[in-house]
């Protein structure tokens, strides 16, 4: 940790569907996707007068990508996982595209990036560092719709992907103050649950501190409840549904809480049963994570984070019977951003204590 | 892909609540006819409205003493808290003159963070080295 360092700040949770980043400036959300244009590509869109007018396009270190939905479409390759995304040309790009979308101007005294991984890795958490330092020793130029900017990375750090939910839920926004309605957290053992789109993070905490040697992640996520949901009820109302080969992605989020799909025109469907065979998979890996320990009851408190907290929190509450389930943030459509808020406010915290 | 700026939440309660006094301040000052319950109440909708900054429709931004700078700042400082006093103003219709200073602190409890947590983070932290 170096003190002193610190002119300006991000938290970025590059996560597995999204990449969520947030400064005290803006905060951005953008699908996770990574891709850098083809040669071809390039030349077309150079010709053409395209490259600064395309929202998709940034160029970073003076190399092209497409970002977000639009690298998706191009394919597999648009989205790396694990250890390989740990590299300036990618993790430090997407860092470098956020920075660009959380600052208006850049600092001048440089950005200290605080970045999410999934929980007791040290190599990933030292890739990650090393990724945002870039190997143009700390510089990142972005280029975006005609507008350039230049960064400067002071340093960075990381933080476990549920120790940044935990710190969201029981730090005020201030970072330096305990907030008030989540004192309870702070007593006893938490179970900290972060449900990604694709991974579900734990942590353990004991009288408000984080047991770094207890964690650990599946790789199974809200992202593969829909999908699973998705194909049982094409497979289940094919005719009725005349052979759609998408179904809105908001009707099915829906339809996780409340058992039916709304299928516009042709109408509500019940998918109950449908739901509870989607949700099974990861219900089971919660209810391992929770037999590690024999049972829920070793918990005082069980907190979620995440998308899929949002998404599951009636059906965690029904199925596990636990009497203090809670959510890191009391809106369910900021659950996302539960680990970048607390990567967040942890640095106001040691900024604050001149840690920083 | 970028949304507005929540940073409204970095104020600690006295500065939210210096900000919106002084809001409700010049807005009765320039319509003497309105409670204070009223003006707020009328800032409130502006703000959800999405017209600070824009069209300016508020008397307490046509004042001329908040100036446009002043105004995308407060904007962009606003977002987040106000689904708190929208929440607060729905379960306390009846308090309004009082509510403001009360809806900013509910979130912050009174105890610094300790010792302990911080060596805590730090701890963490060393993993960084």
């Amino acid at each position: 940790m170096v003190k002193g360092r610190a002119s300006d700040y991000m938290s970025l949770d590059c996560g597995n569907a999204q990449v969520k980043a947030l400064s005290n400036q803006y905060q951005v959300v953008f699908p996770h996707g990574l891709v850098e244009l083809t040669p071809h590509e390039l030349n077309e869109l150079s010709l053409r007068g395209e490259l600064g007018k395309d929202k998709a396009l940034y160029c970073v270190n003076g190399t092209w990508y497409k970002v977000g939905q639009r690298a998706l479409q191009t394919g597999s390759a648009s989205l790396r996982y694990g250890e390989s995304r740990y590299v300036d040309s990618y993790y430090g790009v997407l860092a470098a595209v956020a920075m660009f979308e959380v600052f208006n101007t850049p600092p001048a005294g440089g950005v200290f990036i605080m970045g999410s991984h999934t929980p007791k890795d040290a190599i990933y958490r030292q890739d990650l560092i090393l990724s945002v330092r870039g190997s143009r020793g700390l510089k990142w130029s972005v280029e975006h719709m005609g507008v350039r900017k230049d960064f400067t990375v002071t340093d960075a750090a990381g933080i476990d992907e549920p120790v940044g939910v935990y710190r969201h839920a029981v730090l005020a926004d201030d970072g330096s103050h305990f907030r008030a309605d989540n004192r309870p957290l702070r007593k006893g053992v938490t179970l900290i649950l972060d449900i990604g789109g694709f991974t579900s993070a734990w942590s353990i905490a004991r009288d408000g501190l984080l047991d770094y040697a207890a964690g650990g992640s599946h790789v199974r996520g809200i992202l593969h409840v829909l999908d699973d949901l998705e194909a049982l009820i094409r497979s289940e109302y094919r005719q009725r549904l005349k052979g759609a080969q998408r179904l809105d992605p908001i009707a099915l989020r829906a339809a996780l809480k409340t058992g039916k799909y709304d299928a516009a025109g042709a109408g509500k469907l019940d998918v109950a049963a449908l739901v509870n065979q989607a949700v099974t998979p990861l219900m089971n890996d919660l209810d391992g994570i929770f037999q590690r320990f024999g049972g829920l009851s070793f918990a005082h408190s069980v907190l979620l984070g995440g998308g899929g907290g949002a998404v599951l929190e009636g059906r965690i509450r029904e199925s596990f019977q636990h009497p203090r389930i809670v959510t890191a943030d009391p809106e369910p459509n900021r659950l996302h951003f539960a680990t970048a808020e607390g990567g967040l406010k942890t640095i106001r915290l040691l900024v604050s204590r001149g840690e920083l | 892909m970028r949304t507005k700026a929540y940073a409204f939440r970095l104020m600690n309660k006295s500065e939210a609540a210096a900000l919106l006094t002084g809001w409700i301040d010049e807005t009765t000052r320039d319509n003497p006819d309105l409670t204070r319950s009223a003006a707020l109440s009328q800032i409130i909708v502006n703000l959800i409205s999405g017209h600070i900054g824009r069209d300016l429709s508020s008397p307490a931004l046509t004042s001329g003493s908040i100036s446009p700078d002043h105004i995308q700042h407060i904007e962009a400082r606003i977002e987040a808290r106000l689904k708190d006093f929208i929440r607060s103003l729905m379960t306390n219709p009846g308090s309004l003159d009082t509510l403001t200073a009360g809806a900013v602190a509910a979130q912050t409890g009174a105890d610094s963070v300790d010792d302990d947590f911080i060596n805590n983070i730090l701890e963490d932290l060393r993993g960084n080295e």
